[in-house]
């Protein structure tokens, strides 16, 4: 797993956005950037400059959901890595964000440790496929 | 009794309508199938008329009260301003919180590494060093990394403010489609507000909690609070 890896963490609460910048930036990756809703974050993402997407669910104009099935159906981005951190933790949801292709979900509240975890087995998965 | 009374009344036409039957009379017979059948239709007019004068005097006692023209146009929109008002208040003050945790995280860094590079430096500087420093310098590599985890918790739990947030904002949707129902109540039953003002449910409160808005009745800034204060003589 590269550490300089080129992430972006899509939130709409700012407190959230800045807790987990600074958790990545305690596991060391300390290039991140951040978007406040699945409408910001998805002309960002088409530029291809990231590495990795961490969103949330629940957002006003655009949900996580969404700005994942856009990811999955744009043939240039559909291997973007995505991990959910979100407070969404009913059972059909999770199946829901499974099946638009997401590679890791956290339910929050959630802990440094399961966001380490997290980001380490989807790339240890990741690492294994190619 | 009225019941019984119109019963025996259908039951004296059901059996004259039998007998004008058998006897063939069917022009008499006709007569009395009316007859049945509007006394039937009598009786629900009348429960039609009760439920209309029923419903009516409801709608003519809602359009006198006051106290849903304040509900409706002042206390749930009230009630979602203060709600955001919390949200806002938690969010600044995660806020202030993460400054704070983000400020001294660096530093709580640079303790443990410069502690750690000095009692290595004095190690191997000629003549030793007092024991006293190497311990002190131990429980400086111990706190600060102790610190930086408690501070790793602080950050953590600012999390509180986009769950509580999140069920908030839900909340304040919900009063807005209530209010929306009841805006729409109070102009169906041609409620109009009296010229007074409008008691609250609250009234007998004297303390109205926190300013949660602007508002020229309200001082949110301590600056104000000393102005006001000022003019009047403190």
């Amino acid at each position: 797993m590269d550490k300089g890896m080129k992430i972006l963490v899509v939130d709409d609460f700012a407190t959230m956005r800045r807790i987990i910048r600074n958790l990545l930036r305690d596991l060391g990756f300390n290039n991140s950037e951040e978007a406040d809703d699945g409408v910001t974050a998805l002309p960002m993402v088409k530029t291809g400059r990231y590495d990795f997407l961490i969103t949330d669910w629940n957002m006003p104009l655009m949900e996580g959901i969404d700005l994942v099935r856009s990811i999955r159906a744009n043939a240039e981005l559909r291997d973007l890595p995505i991990l959910m951190v979100t407070a969404e933790a009913r059972r059909e949801q999770i199946v829901a964000a499974a099946e638009a292709g997401v590679n890791g979900y956290i339910v929050k509240p959630f802990t440094a440790q399961t966001l380490e975890q997290k980001i380490a087995k989807i790339f240890e998965r990741l690492g294994a496929a190619a | 009794m009225a019941q019984s009374a119109k019963h025996i009344d259908s039951l004296v036409l059901a059996r004259r309508l039998v007998d004008a039957i058998e006897a063939g009379d069917s022009h008499h017979a006709d007569d009395l199938i009316k007859a049945l059948h509007d006394g039937r239709f009598d009786a629900l007019y009348k429960e039609i008329g009760k439920l209309t004068r029923d419903v009516h005097d409801t709608f003519a006692n809602l359009a006198g009260d006051q106290r849903l023209v304040s509900l409706a146009h002042r206390q749930m929109p009230d009630a979602r301003e203060r709600l955001r008002y919390v949200v806002e208040q938690t969010e600044q003050a995660a806020d202030r919180t993460l400054t704070a945790v983000e400020h001294m995280m660096p530093m709580a860094d640079r303790l443990v590494q410069r502690a750690s590079a000095l009692r290595d430096g004095l190690k191997s500087a000629p003549g030793g060093c007092d024991a006293r420093v190497f311990d002190f310098l131990d429980i400086v590599e111990h706190d600060g990394r102790k610190l930086r985890s408690s501070l790793s918790e602080v950050l953590m739990a600012q999390e509180y403010q986009d769950l509580t947030g999140q069920v908030i904002r839900r909340t304040i949707d919900l009063v807005g489609q209530v209010e929306e129902k009841l805006v729409e109540l109070v102009s169906a039953c041609g409620v109009v507000a009296s010229g007074g003002q409008v008691s609250s449910v609250t009234s007998s409160a004297t303390s109205f909690g926190p300013a949660v808005r602007e508002d020229d009745k309200l001082l949110s800034r301590q600056a104000d609070v000393d102005e006001l204060l000022a003019n009047l003589g403190f």
